[in-house]
């Protein structure tokens, strides 16, 4: 058994990990969330009996005019929060892998921005969660990486003997992802697998049909 | 007529914007996934256009596409066989998938690929190793 698997399934179940503690990104829904929440209760004090009509309807379109901003300012932090997470993909311990991979993700952002509307961005949760996925291999080799309509990420590693591995990252913990490898047994059959895991099991589940590490690391 | 199979002789076109293309622009499995709340991939039938040669139901759909979407400046157009899709999915996964006419008013060659839900990533993989040939916009 290659010494990168031992590493991973030597993880006792019990022990908490990376994917134990709640993302930064719940944490910042949590904020927009109490704006969400100042914002209504500003609308349930307008719309109160014994409120000045023209006042309440002042207060309302004022509320309304901050809704915009909000979603204005989400918009821009969320971009702001993509390109940050894109730079540190590229300053990542592996610089060569990490630059390619970050270049690649600013052309394809580019892309869906040109197909989709220059409001649409990369998922930032689906980000993070392929960069702490691809921490996880040593030695890993470049995969081809593309996006879904939603702007989730995608990576495919294929090689000559009918071997493919695919994983789409749905959001911060939940991946899907297919196998093709040669069967075993009868060389001319293709074993193909698809499942539905979180990040830090999808790789020892993959590697457990079919050895993926050793042929997704260089 | 809507709902019709496509004769398996035939050929479709799928779009497949930049953004689902690998860096030497081959179609990923992402090019073939459904959108939410899609029940089949759209894409063009060539042999409905009734044009002389291939090439010149390619610049067929081109102009269709162009006038229905959002066309990126990397999109391919993938070419693919209706009996090789169907045969490759099924002899790989014993899943069924079909290709049935889905005209519009503006697009009557506008079809669909069924079916791909069953297992959409495998099947996806599977219908981006049939694409036949890939054409860009000029």
């Amino acid at each position: 058994m290659p010494s990168s698997t031992a590493v991973i399934n030597d993880i006792p179940l019990s022990s908490p990990t990376f994917f134990d503690v709640p993302p930064k990104a719940e944490k910042v829904a949590f904020f927009y969330k109490d704006l969400l929440q100042a914002t209504a209760l500003n609308f349930s004090r307008f719309l109160s009996p014994g409120v000045d009509r023209s006042l309440a309807e002042t207060c309302l379109d004022q509320s309304l005019s901050n809704d915009e901003n909000l979603a204005e300012l989400t918009v821009q932090w969320r971009s702001f929060a993509v390109s940050e997470q894109i730079e540190r993909i590229g300053n990542w311990c592996k610089p060569t892998i990490g630059r390619a991979i970050a270049e690649r993700l600013a052309i394809l952002r580019q892309c869906l921005r040109e197909e989709e509307g220059q409001k649409k961005d990369i998922s930032l949760d689906s980000l993070r969660a392929m960069h702490a996925f691809i921490e996880q291999i040593p030695n890993v080799r470049l995969p081809q990486i593309s996006l879904t309509t939603e702007g989730d990420v995608y990576l495919r590693w294929k090689s000559e003997a009918g071997r493919l591995f695919s994983i789409n990252f749905l959001d911060d913990r939940r991946v899907r992802f297919v196998i093709f490898y040669p069967n075993p047994r009868h060389s001319q059959m293709i074993n193909r697998h698809s499942g539905y895991e979180t990040i830090d099991t999808v790789l020892p589940s993959a590697d457990r049909l079919c050895s993926v590490l050793e042929w997704i690391s260089g | 007529m809507k709902g019709d199979h496509l004769p398996g002789k035939d050929h479709v076109i799928r779009y497949c914007p930049g953004s689902k293309l690998a860096e030497d622009g081959t179609p990923l499995g992402t090019a073939f996934y459904l959108r939410r709340n899609e029940k089949y991939l759209s894409v063009e039938w060539m042999e409905y256009l009734q044009q002389r040669t291939k090439e010149c139901a390619v610049k067929e759909v081109e102009s269709i596409l162009l006038r229905k979407l959002n066309v990126g400046s990397t999109a391919r157009m993938a070419v693919l066989n209706v009996d090789n899709l169907c045969h490759h999915v099924k002899t790989q996964t014993a899943l069924t998938i079909r290709v049935l006419h889905e005209p519009s008013g503006k697009d009557p060659a506008h079809s669909g690929i069924y079916d791909t839900d069953q297992d959409e990533m495998i099947i996806a993989e599977l219908i981006a190793e049939t694409v036949d040939t890939l054409h860009t916009f000029s």
